[in-house]
């Protein structure tokens, strides 16, 4: 009995305790379990050398191992079975130099393959000159060869693509070894292309694309490639890449055996494959799709552009590789690079032409993502096409976010900060920071009570990211990159989080804040909401339930819930005194936003003093501009059109002073001034205003967008007391038309613009018509506004020229 | 696609022994038809692997709309077991025919397995130190089996034997060193 079978229980604990314990300290795990024991602890170690040791036959493939003699085995066994069978005799592959193949001869060798020779020839039928290669197959067994490949002929055909070499011709030798004919390509294998030309990353990306782009065409003429890899890519010497063997891999499985129906042959794809480039359902041998390509193109990138195999550099024995790849047990560029030795790391990144530090920020970059999605374990879970794959990499190239589905929560804020490349070293540090966040939150959500504290600061952070990106703040942001990085931020909220609720409603908030000023009340309110509810179960302190409320108030307050609005605000005021005292910087904020919403529900005089006590406040130039600007508002509602003047030249100023020119701010200080001069009798010097601030908000803001809408509806207004009624219909349609798709008809917005179209109408002589659409509104101003306010009176005024004010509440 | 032996494979995992027997039949045949059948195309050895056999001989033999997941790996485990079987036969007829048997002693770490008799001769060692070894511990024989011969993967195994798949990898080390111990001292 040895010593195994004696002792086995107290060496499977010592062995469990080891392989448990950091490759370093095992030796001395298994030391303390056999004190006393030197036999035993030898043993131990042996166990442990050869549990860890190097690869040995149970690492290798069975089958493969068996492969040898099971081979001789059947072969024995066949030999007595059928005698004469051709494959009992041993045929060569080998074609000797002036051999003729049809109408090709056969000049030397080029390459030797796993499964094929390839020769170069030309064409000896004196019909023209013509140098091929021919691809001489190992495989004996393929009969009616050529007439399968005749019907697969129409087919490749049909692959005419300047990136793609085509096939020509196919037959079989005297020995029956079938062959391809293809034109013959001079060039080098991609990756020895680029490492001798020294490309960098960008280069080698732009040259993957042209093999995207020939892929997809070969993929829209139902041709799936099932062998892409390096050999198979080549690059000629001016640059141009060339896919050898498309087709070939169809036509083998479109051949059959010696009956000529194979029953052995399904679709899925049974052919001889490159391992290492295969993708996981050619080596379990289930079904092949497009996407099998799209595997190999990102298994090829990969290695084109860190240099190393994504399988660990020991694991060269084929079962492990396959399992690997079986699994998606690969390793991310980044650790693969960075497992090589130092020396090697340099020499790879020289051949890219750079440093391996900015190798390495390459292969942490969106890059991973891409490359992950396409070499993705589950063939739907990568990219549908490559024509997908070759945009998403022309976006990581233009510094655009890509569409692979992320892996971190923190990515997509990163391309955004590098897209827009202001303060970029805050934003380095903002990148950092939120990076921290990611994790802390992802791992450590159960102490993300104790990192309270740290959590809180990043999330401030974060919300300046965001908050950055919101063009009410900022300008010259492009909007639909914006609206990329919300609604995957909105996305991923949904299902992370869980276990940190007090983070999940901050970030709810921010979200639901940008999406409110981008005019998406629909999609930032259900936040708001969600946020709001999390809240009052307590989780997050009472400034932080009226930061949420006074974000919710505001939504609301631009969808026209004024009552809802009011409320929310008035309790984020309350909230936010009691937490700080009456004389906090949020307290002021949430009186502005109190404030707007009595400017903008036509009670302006209650707005005033809260933006004079706001005004006293705070301390913040900023803040200031904007108060200021409200302020203007207030008293232009309350018809005081000649005070507020110098009040919105002050706001415009500052907004100039802190913001610059083209910030939004700026331009509803201006589109506001136009309109109390308008209103103060300034025509020329009104349009001229709203010419400018409506130029400007065009230019900053999205296409669509209620301040332009806004701007319009007043412009007109201006312009059909200018007298161009034809002029002033058409803007405030577009007006109307581009508001009604951020309020509801009964917004009272909307109404005015009614109001407004119908004076426009009835400058342009459309009496009926006119007075229809201003007399809804009048009687909406006299119950909103009351009889006296200068809104109510000038409609009247307008009816009363027009043929009377109807003095009832219905008809007319 | 044969219905019958998809309902063998629902009828065997309901726990009926004779629903085992013959599908363990079904299996065997179509393994060996499928090895035999591949060895005669399939010239260039890197083209082959386990795991694609044991799924070539699942997709054929079994309707999968008509079982779930679990079943799957109920198969696979049967195959691999099959699989040992088929090539540890052929390794003995292979050591019968060229030199009568007997193997000397073994190293599991320096195999050349260019050299078909001495992986043949390995292959009935090591068939009889996994007996043993199943002895033991079952768990971690069956490992072996299912990740050597079966070709299963690590989360396969993990499923099928419900550990983690921390377990089955730390088992399959475990064994990896007892198997190598065992060879060796056998010599």
């Amino acid at each position: 009995m040895s010593l195994v079978t004696t002792h086995w229980q107290a060496l499977n604990d010592a062995l469990d305790a080891a392989l448990d314990a950091p490759p370093n300290e095992r030796a001395a795990v298994i030391r303390a379990a056999f004190p006393n024991e030197p036999e035993l602890q030898e043993e131990a170690h042996a166990l442990l050398k050869a549990a860890t040791g190097a690869p040995m036959l149970l690492d290798h493939d069975a089958w493969q191992c068996a492969g040898t003699w099971m081979q001789q085995a059947v072969d024995d066994a066949m030999e007595g079975a059928t005698g004469n069978d051709a494959s009992g005799n041993r045929l060569s592959d080998n074609v000797e130099p002036g051999t003729t193949l049809d109408a090709y001869t056969i000049d030397e060798l080029i390459d030797t393959g796993g499964s094929s020779r390839v020769y170069k020839a030309h064409r000896s039928d004196g019909l023209f000159d013509q140098v091929v290669a021919v691809k001489v197959l190992r495989q004996s067994q393929r009969r009616n060869f050529g007439e399968r490949f005749a019907q697969e002929r129409s087919i490749l055909a049909a692959l005419n693509h300047p990136n793609i070499a085509h096939i020509i011709d196919a037959g079989a030798t005297s020995d029956g070894h079938p062959y391809v004919v293809m034109e013959y390509v001079e060039g080098t294998p991609i990756t020895t292309y680029s490492n001798t030309h020294r490309l960098s990353i960008p280069e080698r990306l732009q040259l993957m694309r042209q093999v995207m782009e020939a892929v997809q065409h070969a993929h829209q003429n139902l041709i799936v490639h099932r062998d892409l890899k390096p050999s198979n890519i080549l690059v000629t010497d001016d640059g141009q890449v060339r896919l050898l063997d498309f087709g070939i891999a169809k036509v083998l499985d479109a051949t059959g055996g010696p009956t000529g129906v194979d029953p052995y042959e399904t679709q899925t794809g049974a052919h001889p494959l490159t391992p290492g480039y295969a993708a996981p359902e050619q080596i379990e041998q289930r079904t092949i799709s497009t996407r099998t390509d799209v595997y190999a193109l990102g298994r090829v990138c990969y290695e084109l552009i860190c240099g190393c195999r994504p399988v660990d550099a020991d694991t060269t024995a084929p079962y492990a590789m396959m399992q690997a790849v079986c699994e998606g047990n690969l390793r991310p560029m980044h650790e693969q690079f960075a497992d090589r030795p130092a020396a090697e790391r340099d020499s790879i990144a020289a051949k890219r032409d750079c440093t391996a530090s900015a190798l390495d920020r390459y292969l942490r970059s969106d890059l991973r993502v891409v490359i992950e999605q396409a070499m993705a374990c589950a063939p739907e879970d990568r990219y549908g096409t490559a024509a997908d794959l070759r945009r998403d990499i022309g976006r990581y190239l233009d510094n655009r976010p890509v569409q692979a589905r992320t892996a971190t929560s923190w990515y997509q804020l990163q391309t955004f900060v590098r897209r827009n490349r202001w303060g970029v070293a805050t934003a380095a540090l903002v990148i950092a920071l939120v990076g921290a966040y990611a994790i802390t939150i992802t791992q450590y959500s159960q102490q993300m009570r104790a990192e309270r504290d740290k959590s809180e600061a990043v999330t401030s952070f974060l919300t300046n990211l965001f908050t950055a990106s919101n063009p009410e703040m900022n300008a010259g942001t492009p909007n639909l990159t914006v609206r990329e990085v919300m609604d995957r931020g909105t996305a991923q909220l949904d299902t992370s989080m869980d276990e940190a609720p007090a983070v999940r409603a901050d970030l709810q908030t921010t979200l639901g804040r940008v999406y409110s000023g981008l005019g998406l009340y629909e999609q930032g309110e259900p936040l708001l909401r969600e946020a709001l509810a999390l809240r009052t179960e307590g989780h997050g302190h009472a400034e932080d339930e009226a930061d949420t409320r006074s974000a919710l108030g505001y939504l609301l307050f631009r969808t026209g819930d004024y009552a809802e609005a009011e409320r929310q605000l008035r309790q984020a005021v309350t909230l936010a005194e009691n937490e700080y005292g009456a004389a906090h910087a949020a307290v002021a904020s949430y009186l502005n936003g109190l404030a707007i919403l009595y400017n903008e529900s036509g009670r302006g005089a209650q707005g005033e003093p809260l933006l004079r006590r706001a005004l006293a406040i705070t301390d913040s130039p900023e803040a200031r501009a904007t108060y200021l600007h409200n302020l203007a508002v207030a008293l232009q509602d309350q018809g005081q059109f000649e005070e507020a003047l110098p009040t919105h030249r002050e706001a415009i100023a500052a907004f100039r002073a802190q913001f610059g020119d083209e910030y939004p701010g700026r331009a509803s200080a201006m589109a506001r001034y136009a309109f109390s001069l308008h209103l103060n009798g300034d025509y020329e010097q009104a349009a001229a205003m709203h010419e400018e601030a409506l130029a400007l908000r065009r230019s900053i803001l999205p296409n669509e967008h209620p301040h332009i809408a806004s701007s319009l509806i007043r412009y007109s207004w201006l312009e059909t007391e200018r007298g161009n009624g034809a002029q002033a219909e058409e803007m405030v349609r577009e007006g109307i038309a581009m508001l009604g798709q951020f309020v509801p008809e009964t917004h009272w917005e909307m109404q005015a613009a009614q109001g407004i179209l119908g004076l426009a109408l009835l400058q342009q002589g459309q009496i009926a018509e006119g007075r229809a659409r201003l007399i809804p509104v009048y009687r909406g101003f006299r119950a909103m506004f009351g009889p006296d306010d200068w809104r109510t009176q000038r409609a009247e005024q307008v009816l009363r020229q027009t043929g009377g004010v109807p003095s009832g509440p219905e008809g007319e | 696609m044969d219905e019958n032996v998809t309902q063998l494979l629902r009828k065997y995992q309901q726990g009926n022994a004779q629903a085992e027997e013959r599908l363990w039949d079904a299996v065997y045949d179509e393994l060996r038809t499928l090895a035999s059948h591949r060895m005669r195309r399939e010239r260039s050895d890197h083209t082959l692997s386990t795991t694609a056999l044991v799924h070539e001989c699942y997709l054929k033999l079994i309707d999968q709309t008509q079982v779930q997941w679990e079943s799957r790996l109920h198969f696979y485990a049967m195959a691999s077991r099959i699989m040992r079987n088929i090539l540890v036969d052929y390794a003995r007829r292979r050591t019968a025919q060229k030199r009568g048997g007997g193997a000397p002693h073994f190293n599991l770490e320096n195999v050349q397995l260019s050299d078909s008799e001495e992986t043949a001769h390995l292959f009935i060692a090591l068939d009889a130190a996994l007996s043993q070894l199943a002895e033991m511990d079952e768990r971690m024989a069956k490992v072996v089996e299912y990740r050597f011969f079966g070709g299963m993967t690590e989360k396969e195994i993990a499923e099928l034997l419900d550990v983690s798949a921390r377990t089955v990898r730390r088992d399959w080390r475990k064994a990896k060193g007892w198997l190598a111990r065992a060879l060796d001292e056998d010599s």
